[in-house]
């Protein structure tokens, strides 16, 4: 888990899963640079084509960052599963990110570009649900190690599912 | 059909015939315009040319189906002509289509093969008459008002066309292979007259791999049949279902080894407990965590009977060289699996007749017609078919046949599509079979043998599987160099014996007194900066009192060496024994010794003095003096003694020290040296 650093998929479509951070969205690669210390590499990661790869990237990072302090933030009800709202980081970029938290401190992250009309909450929330209950799905596969770069084609099939919802 | 004009194109008879009949292999039965290919048949086709891919590409390119589009009529023959041109290593253009060429071959294709392989002539006449055969099937299939006596008549006529006929309709899917097949045998065996009919060598390639449960036939067929499977390793993927199906051993295998993991057959085993179990099977992980994805179809991390045994399927499917499907099909679901627990065998067939379902119905119906034709013998039509259809439907076809060709050709289809639709909903039997329970002999005894091979292989899969289970201890303990081998012998005799090797070096090591004595060296420091203090300390007053006491140094030195060593003091002694290096070595040092002596001497001067202060001075010095050296030499002698040992100690601590020294300095050369070297280079 130390020094992990995993690749992207090749396909242009990513949405990022992170350790314990799931990214969809626009993003396209990943590649996430486990430091000692700092377990955060995605697991997972998948993004619609679009030119702005590493702008997406960075994004990741920070909204990590934002997800971090929210939960160290968040004292109780930790248990509770949540969901991050970050708004606009950058307001030239135009995209929103939001974040979820699982109680096994999974983290996921959709991007989601502000052009396209914005979706509600719930569906947002909607969103989350289903990637959870896929990843629970992926936990139950005893050959997935967890810490393992996510695989399987059923939870690969409902992101792009869901990415073609969303766009 | 035959009147479709091709633009531009000129066919001889039989391309024109061939190229008909392999056009309408590609038409889906729901195209009744007959014009346009379906793609992905077009495609399989093509490749069945066995043609390098870009050759492919070129021959699309050229035939101007990707500026239309579509594969129309035209677009085909054209491309069908530049694979006929690139099998005869012709330049792939379109000029080398004008010339004279062969028929394009596609060894890959089924009916090619089986063609090829040839019970029959392979003769272009027969290609011909099977292509027009077929194309003027193809066609009623569309304009069911075809005038079918003239094409009855002349298959009718042509027998040999009919042995072709399993071959062609192989292609479309096993089931209506198998009814053909039945149906040929019967009518085969019904004309054994005939001239062709003897030498009927059936394709029994038919068996896509083991996995078939093959439908009831007539005892009597089935003695013709010589059962072998030479096509087991076709393409699976033209028909996934069929290595998809579990045979009766395989399931009693599955079975059984869900006992040994779990004997309770209700619950589940464990998904770690099957992780063990298939990691055994050598199947890299990502495809095992995919057969798991497939089987365990409530997600619930744990398998039940049916779903372990879909799971153990796929397994043993992939040893086998099959690639996992997407999907799991239908034939490992576990509910599929629930009920042909309970029906065995006639659910395979019935299921093989739903699974089929649509597609090979509708692709079946079309060759089933003039199939059904072919056959003066109402009894074939009435034993074969209805293994598939019920009673009363057999009478319409024989009916049909001296009569309307079209009406039987509905019936059949509406017939099959429905017996189809009956076999999904209703799983209990639909043989209406008049052989009964022969059939039903004649179908296990079919899949038996088939089966035959299918557990051999399983078996022999399952084997693989089982065989790895010893194997993995193994590596982790061996050495991975061969010249370890010692090493091995010395592991395995014991850690002792290695470690008393190892123990060997390190002796060779400890000549670094320094290290060894390291320790000690900080208190022999300390005891050599003692002495050197006390030297130092005695020698200052020596200086001092040398002058003094020098006459007296000699006859005093004696007593007062005694008088020191009588006084038990380490201090003494080491006083004493450097003095009396000094005094054998070195000239500065002597003074220490008469220093102390006649420090000795003034406290023995006092002290005797005092002792004689009442005796006269003169007198009572001397007495003393007279008595103290007799007593004072056997005192003397072993205090020389025992400085000696302290010289020799001292002695080697010297010599350790000072090449203690000597490393130290150098060591100090060494960083001095590096410092150089680093200096520059950061200032520079």
């Amino acid at each position: 888990m130390d020094g992990f650093e995993s690749n992207g998929f090749t396909e242009d479509r990513c949405i990022k899963s992170g350790g314990d951070s799931v990214v969809e969205q626009i993003c396209s690669f990943r590649n996430h640079l486990v430091k000692g210390g700092l377990q955060n590499y995605p697991l997972y990661i998948k993004t619609v084509p679009t030119e702005n790869e590493l702008k997406f990237h960075y994004t990741v990072h920070t909204s990590l960052d934002v997800v971090e302090e929210k939960i160290s933030a968040v004292g109780k009800a930790l248990v509770d599963q949540r969901e991050l709202y970050l708004g606009l980081l950058y307001p030239t970029e135009d995209y929103k990110v939001y974040g979820y938290v699982t109680n096994t401190k999974v983290k996921f992250v959709i991007v989601v570009d502000s052009s396209n009309i914005a979706l509600r909450d719930n569906e947002i929330r909607s969103m989350f649900r289903k990637l959870h209950n896929s990843y629970t799905d992926v936990m139950c596969n005893p050959f997935y190690n967890p810490g393992d770069l996510i695989q399987s084609k059923v939870f690969d099939n409902m992101v792009s599912g869901m990415m073609v919802q969303v766009c | 059909m035959s009147g479709d004009c091709v633009v531009g194109l000129v066919l001889s008879e039989q391309e024109e015939k061939r190229f008909s009949d392999l056009f309408s292999l590609t038409l889906t039965d729901a195209d009744t315009t007959g014009r346009v290919a379906v793609g992905a048949k077009v495609g399989e086709l093509f490749r069945a040319s066995q043609l390098p891919a870009d050759t492919l590409h070129q021959i699309m390119n050229l035939c101007g189906a990707k500026q239309l589009g579509y594969f129309g009529r035209s677009q085909f023959y054209i491309a069908l002509k530049l694979i006929a041109a690139a099998q005869a290593s012709l330049p792939v253009q379109l000029e080398s289509i004008n010339c004279e060429l062969p028929l394009p071959q596609f060894p890959a294709l089924k009916i090619d093969n089986e063609i090829q392989k040839g019970n029959l002539s392979q003769s272009a006449e027969i290609h011909g008459q099977v292509g027009r055969t077929i194309s003027l099937v193809s066609s009623s299939r569309g304009i069911e008002t075809m005038a079918g006596k003239v094409v009855s008549v002349q298959i009718y006529e042509n027998s040999k066309c009919v042995h072709l006929l399993p071959d062609v309709i192989k292609k479309k899917g096993q089931l209506a292979g198998y009814v053909t097949e039945l149906v040929l045998k019967q009518w085969a065996f019904a004309h054994e007259g005939s001239p062709t009919a003897g030498s009927i060598v059936y394709p029994s390639g038919q068996t896509h791999g083991n996995y078939i449960s093959k439908p009831s036939l007539p005892h009597s067929i089935y003695t013709l049949k010589q059962p072998t499977d030479p096509e087991i390793q076709e393409d699976p993927s033209d028909d996934t279902d069929d290595p998809w199906r579990i045979t009766e051993e395989q399931r009693e295998y599955y079975f059984n080894q869900f006992k040994t993991l779990q004997p309770d057959m209700k619950s589940l085993i464990s998904g770690s407990v099957a992780k063990d179990l298939f990691t055994k099977s050598k199947l890299p992980i990502r495809e095992l965590s995919h057969i798991w994805e497939l089987s365990d179809v409530d997600c619930d991390g744990a398998l039940t009977l049916f779903e372990f045994c879909a799971a153990f399927h796929l397994v043993v499917a992939r040893k086998n060289g099959y690639s996992l499907p997407a999907t799991l099909p239908e034939t490992l679901m576990p509910e599929y699996l629930q009920r042909s627990e309970a029906f065995p065998q006639l659910t395979h067939e019935v299921v093989l007749l739903g699974s089929h379902g649509n597609s090979a119905v509708e692709s079946l119906a079309g060759q089933q017609q003039w199939m059904n034709w072919n056959h003066s013998e109402e009894n074939v039509i009435a034993e074969s078919v209805p293994t598939k259809l019920s009673a009363s439907t057999l009478q319409q076809p024989e009916r049909h046949f001296h009569n309307e060709k079209a009406d039987l050709i509905r019936n059949t289809n509406a017939r099959f599509k429905q017996v189809a639709a009956e076999c999904q909903t209703r799983e209990d039997t639909f043989f209406l079979p008049k052989a009964g329970c022969k059939e039903l002999d004649c179908s296990q005894k079919r899949k038996t043998r088939p089966r035959s091979y299918s557990s051999t292989s399983a078996e022999d899969a399952i084997k693989k599987a089982e065989v790895p289970p010893t194997p993995p201890p193994r590596l982790p303990k061996t050495h991975s160099r061969a010249s370890s081998l010692d090493l091995n012998k010395l592991f395995q005799q014991g850690n002792q014996a290695v470690k008393s090797g190892l123990t060997q070096p390190p002796p060779a090591v400890p000549p670094r007194p320094p290290t060894v004595k390291i320790t000690p060296f900080p208190n022999k420091a300390e005891t050599s900066n003692v002495i050197a203090e006390q030297l130092e300390k005695v020698q200052q007053p020596n200086f001092a009192d040398f002058s003094k006491f020098s006459e007296q140094a000699n006859k005093e030195s004696l007593t007062d060496l005694s008088s020191r060593v009588k006084r038990p003091s380490n201090l003494g002694e080491e006083n004493s024994s450097p003095t009396k290096d000094v005094k054998s070595r070195q000239p500065p040092i002597k003074p220490l010794r008469r220093k102390h002596q006649p420090e000795s001497q003034g406290d023995s001067q006092e002290q005797l003095p005092r002792l004689n202060s009442t005796s006269a001075p003169d007198a009572k010095p001397h007495q003393p003096l007279q008595r103290m050296p007799s007593k004072h030499k056997k005192a003397i002698q072993t205090a020389v003694r025992k400085n000696k040992e302290v010289h020799m100690i001292l002695v080697r601590l010297n010599g350790e020290l000072q090449q203690q020294f000597k490393e130290v300095r150098k060591e100090r050369i060494a960083l001095e040296s590096q410092l150089e070297q680093l200096r520059p280079v950061s200032q520079t």
